[in-house]
């Protein structure tokens, strides 16, 4: 007589060496490709909750008015609040809510794309979910990592956070009209910057008193040229 | 997950038992955080209860000025010797998983 026998416990090792965000990356390649053909230059705000970057597009677009054709994909874990002021500016506007999720992915931003005219784009601005860690690992397609921080944040944020300050390719240091009620060293802040990327540009700006939004804007020109 | 499943079904695994993934330290991901997701994430799955067993490579950097290959602090990457501006990342960017373990579904007579 045979038996049918089920041995449970042969194990089994499988080697890899397989990259995790393997599948992010081919969909932010795909995306790259997509805005590279529709010329669309895409641009990744990367920032702690309440840096002021939804502020700082809302002034930003209304600069950009009539030189450059805008639109922003707004990602959130919940809300369209964000979405529902820069729709205000009269730019077409896409929200992602990633509920429980801390970043934005390629997979949402290919969606979002698909919702977007990007014939008459000629640059995007993606402002991802507030937070200075996940975010800076995922890449979405972006030609461009923005990182932004205000002065309220503490000087060490740069060290504290090296990744997204190394990738970013400017940083924008907002809410500098703040400066003379707080103890925030500016070089120092700078200075930590550079040790973990040397060269990157900063921009200093406030959306309230508009300092500095014309470097800003004159920067995004530039790249658009 | 997504690859964890994938491999399960390839190797008409029945349960994953552990992971071996390697996470730099210059990822931006942190192995506690990542416990703590794979738990959640995991949970009703092949890979329920699984362990992840985790490598942490450290940064490593070169400088493209004085062509040497030096130990990245994590609060400074710039070279130790001439404080240039161009350095590469070498090592410590990582996210690999590295093999699954699991128990293979096996009929004998
Ligand atoms: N003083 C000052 N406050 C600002 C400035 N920009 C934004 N804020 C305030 O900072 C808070 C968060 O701004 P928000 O744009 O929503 O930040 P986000 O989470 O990065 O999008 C709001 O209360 C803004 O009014 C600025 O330039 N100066
Ligand atoms: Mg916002
Ligand atoms: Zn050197």
């Amino acid at each position: 007589m045979t038996e049918q026998k089920i041995i449970p416990s042969e194990v089994k090792v499988v080697r890899l060496e397989e990259e995790i965000l393997a599948a992010n990356d081919v969909v932010a390649a795909e995306n790259r490709e997509l805005l590279r053909q529709k010329s669309v230059y895409t641009i990744n705000l990367i920032s702690s909750p309440g840096s002021g970057k939804t502020t700082l597009l809302v002034e930003t677009l209304k600069a950009l008015r009539g030189k450059l054709r805008c639109a922003v994909i707004e990602g959130d874990q919940q809300t369209s609040n964000d979405a529902d002021r820069i729709a205000q500016t009269g730019v077409p506007v896409v929200q992602i809510n990633t509920i429980g999720n801390c970043h934005l992915d390629a997979p949402l931003v290919q969606k979002a794309l698909a919702q977007l005219p990007l014939d008459e784009i000629d640059l995007l601005f993606i402002e991802n979910v507030g937070n200075l860690v996940c975010p800076a690992g995922y890449d979405l397609g972006e030609q461009e990592k923005v990182v932004v921080m205000s002065v309220t944040e503490g000087e060490d944020k740069p060290i504290k956070y090296p990744l997204a300050f190394h990738l970013a390719t400017v940083m924008v240091l907002t809410k500098v009209d703040l400066l003379p009620y707080l103890k925030f060293d500016k070089d120092l802040c700078i200075e930590m910057a550079h040790r973990i990327h040397p060269g990157l540009p900063v921009i200093e700006t406030s959306s309230y008193t508009k300092e500095g939004l014309a470097d800003w804007v004159d920067w995004l020109l530039k790249k658009c040229a | 997950m997504q690859i964890t499943r994938q491999v399960a079904e390839q190797n008409n695994m029945i349960k994953v038992t552990s992971l071996l993934v390697e996470i730099g330290q210059f990822s931006g991901v942190e192995p506690h955080a990542l416990e703590f997701a794979w738990e959640f994430v995991s949970k009703g799955t092949v890979a329920e209860g699984s362990t992840l067993e985790i490598e942490r490579p450290p940064l490593v950097l070169f400088c493209t000025h004085c062509l040497i290959e030096y130990p990245g602090d994590m609060e400074d990457l710039r070279c130790p010797n001439c404080k240039d501006e161009v350095f590469e990342i070498r090592k410590g960017r990582e996210m690999l998983v590295r093999s699954i373990s699991g128990d293979k579904k096996t009929e004998k007579e």
